[in-house]
C-alpha cells in the first residue's frame, strides 16, 4: 500500500504544481514522459537480460498464456456493457471506448474519426484512467488477486508504459506474460474499435 | 510503442552481453525512482492541460464509469481463470519463486 501511496503522491504533486503553474514550461512537453519511458524500458531490458534465469523463464511460457488476453477482452466488454446501462451512449459506443484497452492514442483517434470529438475525448480519458489505475494500484491489485490482476488491468499498455511497474512489483518472471498479453490486445484494438464504431 | 519495445530488447541483449559486469546488478535499483519521476511528469501533463482540466468533471465522470466497468470486468475474469492459469505457469514460477522469492519480497518492502 505504501508503494501505491507514494506513486499517487508523485502524480498528485505533479498535477497540483502544474495547476498552480509552478513547474517549468519545458516539463509540460510530452517528450519528457516519452524519454523517461524509454529510459525505463532500457533499464527493464538490462534487468531481464542480466538475469541468469532468463532461459528458465522462457521455458515456462505455454499456449495457456493466451487465456489472459482473452479474459481481459471478455471482462472489459462485459464491464463496459454494464456501464452502458448508466450512460447516454449506445452499447456499441461504450464497447468501442472499452476496446481501447488503455491504448488511448490509437483508440481515441479512431473514435474521434468515426463517432465525433466528444466520445473521442471520453475514450482518451477512460483509457488514460485505465493506465493510471494500473500504475497507481498495481501493489494493491497484486495483494488482492495476484500478479495476473495488474497485467489484465493494464490492457495493451503492459508492453510499454506499465511494464516497468509490473516488472517491479510482480517480478521479472511475469514480464514475458505481460508482453504477450499486450501484444495480442495491441493488435486487436484497431479491429475491435472499428467494428464497434461501424455498428 | 515499437521504439519502447525495441529499447527493451536492446537492453536485454546488452544485459545478456554484459552479464559478467559487477555494476550491472545495481541498475534495477534505479527503476523505482524513474517510475516516480514519470508519474510526476504525467501529473504535470494532466494538470498543465487547461482543456483537459476544464472538462475533467463533465466527461471524466463518464470515462471513470467506463474505466471502472472495464477494469472490474477484467478482474472478475482474471479471478475465474486464475486456477487454470496457475497450472500453466506453476512449474516455472515455483522454481522461480524458490530462488527469486526473497528478492521480490525485498523489492516490495523497499518501495
Amino acid at each position: 500500500m505504501g508503494g501505491s501511496l507514494l506513486i499517487l503522491l508523485c502524480f498528485c504533486s505533479g498535477l497540483v504544481l502544474a495547476r498552480l503553474e509552478l513547474v517549468p514550461h519545458w516539463l509540460l512537453q510530452d517528450d519528457v514522459v516519452l524519454w523517461l519511458l524509454w529510459l525505463l524500458m532500457l533499464l527493464v531490458g538490462l534487468s531481464i537480460g542480466s538475469d541468469r534465469r532468463l532461459g528458465e523463464i522462457l521455458r515456462t511460457l505455454r499456449p495457456g498464456v493466451l487465456l489472459l488476453p482473452l479474459a481481459t477482452t471478455i471482462g472489459t466488454f462485459a464491464g463496459s456493457a454494464i456501464a452502458a446501462l448508466f450512460l447516454s451512449y449506445t452499447l456499441a459506443e461504450c464497447l468501442a471506448v472499452g476496446a481501447g484497452f488503455a491504448y488511448y492514442s490509437l483508440s481515441s483517434v479512431f473514435i474521434t474519426q468515426y463517432k465525433g470529438a466528444e466520445l473521442g475525448t471520453v475514450a482518451l480519458l477512460a483509457n488514460i484512467l485505465r493506465e493510471l489505475i494500473t500504475l497507481l494500484a498495481t501493489p494493491l491489485l497484486i495483494r488482492l488477486l495476484g500478479p495476473l490482476a495488474p497485467i489484465s488491468c493494464g490492457g495493451a499498455s503492459t508492453m510499454d508504459t506499465t511494464l516497468p511497474v509490473i516488472a517491479r512489483y510482480c517480478g521479472r518472471e511475469w514480464v514475458f506474460i505481460s508482453i504477450a498479453h499486450a501484444m495480442v490486445l495491441d493488435f486487436s484494438v484497431p479491429f475491435w474499435v472499428m467494428f464497434f464504431c461501424s455498428l | 510503442m515499437f521504439t519502447a519495445l525495441g529499447l527493451m530488447l536492446t537492453g536485454m541483449l546488452l544485459g545478456r552481453l554484459l552479464r559478467e559486469q559487477t555494476w550491472l546488478p545495481c541498475l534495477p535499483r534505479y527503476i523505482s525512482p524513474v517510475i516516480m519521476l514519470m508519474l510526476f511528469c504525467l501529473g504535470v501533463a494532466v494538470g498543465g492541460n487547461t482543456m483537459l482540466m476544464d472538462h475533467l468533471l463533465l466527461m471524466g465522470s463518464k470515462a471513470l464509469l467506463l474505466t471502472v466497468g472495464g477494469v472490474t470486468g477484467s478482474l472478475v475474469c482474471v479471478a475465474l481463470i486464475r486456477p487454470f492459469f496457475h497450472m500453466h505457469t506453476s512449474a516455472g514460477s515455483a522454481s522461480q519463486k524458490k530462488s527469486d522469492g526473497d528478492e521480490t519480497r525485498h523489492h516490495r518492502e523497499e518501495v
